[in-house]
């Protein structure tokens, strides 16, 4: 693949690629740089390149995870992400801490779809097949994780 | 919650802004080339499927020309076996005083009922034991048209009784001619045939 269209996807989908891969270890950009190598090394290139990082990240991603798991087996809060899942200002820095604690309220699979719709820009399409789910399955999923996403937001408003 | 309220949070969300990735698209470039492409192509199920397809194909290919290449062979052989049955039945026509060094021999099996065809008159037609006498090993078999009783002057317990299974028969009817086999020298037997017109 082009040089040119490797910096193209990084700058279309870098930082959703990122957050994508947060959910399973604490050094997403390595899962990503992975996922990228190994674009550049498929011949032929996928016909879906972005739903094609997005899997493939995604894999990368729980490797990297299993490693740092055999690594830090005894400091397990090590394993946590400590940096901020969005590069908010300083007025967006309590929604952007909001979002990320309600995104962690939800299930794994929720979280996948969310991010992956909402910053990722996948079609439901798309997101079915990075989940193995139905689209309509995918798309209920991604309401309800919204409403909770909602509930939680709001009660912390209230708060 | 309806759809309003959804459309709203995607906006709100979407507002928020991930951290972007500290990648070096060179430095990426430099890492692809340096690790070796893997050995092994990833497949997809289809391509699997494919694959396995192919293969049945080609066992089902290879397993049809064998298939062919012994049907060709058996009927090579039922050609040549045809032929055969064909040359002996010309020869099995003797005039009634011809020599019968010239026919050919058949084997007697004991145990197999034997039946007669068209093609092989004098192929033996049934053999069935009957009750011998306390000395004399008998039986009865029928070749071609006729039925002969052939009596084994051989006690039937002694050791030549086995020897019998090595019996041929000649294939003159005039004759009826038992013969014990050259290879069976053990064979102290003497033959007599009885010819039971039927």
């Amino acid at each position: 693949m082009e040089p040119a269209k490797i910096r193209h996807l990084i700058d279309r989908h870098g930082a959703s690629l990122v957050l994508y891969a947060r959910q399973w270890c604490r050094n997403p950009d390595d899962a990503v740089q992975e996922a990228l190598i190994a674009l550049v090394q498929e011949t032929p290139s996928p016909n879906d390149p972005t739903a094609w990082l997005f899997k493939v990240t995604k894999r990368k991603a729980m490797n990297l995870a299993r490693a740092d798991q055999r690594r830090t087996k005894h400091h397990q809060d090590a394993a946590r992400w400590t940096d901020s899942w969005f590069d908010a200002k300083h007025d967006q820095r309590l929604i952007a801490d909001e979002a990320e604690r309600a995104l962690e309220q939800l299930t794994e699979i929720e979280r996948q779809i969310v991010v992956a719709r909402i910053w990722g820009e996948l079609t439901f399409e798309q997101i079915a097949s990075l989940v193995d789910m139905s689209s309509s399955a995918v798309h209920r999923h991604f309401h309800l994780a919204l409403d909770t996403m909602s509930a939680l937001l709001g009660e912390r408003t209230k708060h | 919650m309806n759809r309003s309220t959804d459309h709203e949070l995607e906006e709100v969300l979407r507002t928020l802004v991930p951290r972007s990735p500290q990648l070096d698209v060179d430095t990426i470039l430099e890492n692809a080339a340096e690790r070796p492409a893997p050995s092994v192509p990833k497949t997809t199920g289809f391509s699997w499927l494919a694959m396995s397809g192919a293969c049945a194909a080609s066992a089902m290919i290879g397993a049809a020309i064998t298939f062919a290449i012994i049907q060709s062979k058996v009927d090579d052989l039922r050609t040549q076996i045809a032929t055969l049955e064909s040359q002996r039945n010309d020869a099995s026509q003797p005039a009634v005083n011809e020599s019968p060094s010239v026919e050919p021999r058949r084997e007697i099996d004991d145990d197999v009922p034997q039946f007669a065809s068209q093609s092989n008159p004098y192929r033996v037609r049934s053999y069935s034991n009957l009750l011998p006498s306390q000395n004399l090993g008998s039986r009865t078999l029928v070749v071609g048209s006729h039925l002969k009783r052939i009596a084994f002057q051989v006690p039937y317990d002694s050791p030549a009784q086995q020897d019998l299974q090595d019996l041929e028969i000649t294939d003159d009817p005039a004759r009826s001619k038992l013969t014990p086999r050259q290879h069976a020298p053990s064979t102290r037997a003497t033959l007599i045939s009885e010819l039971l017109d039927t």
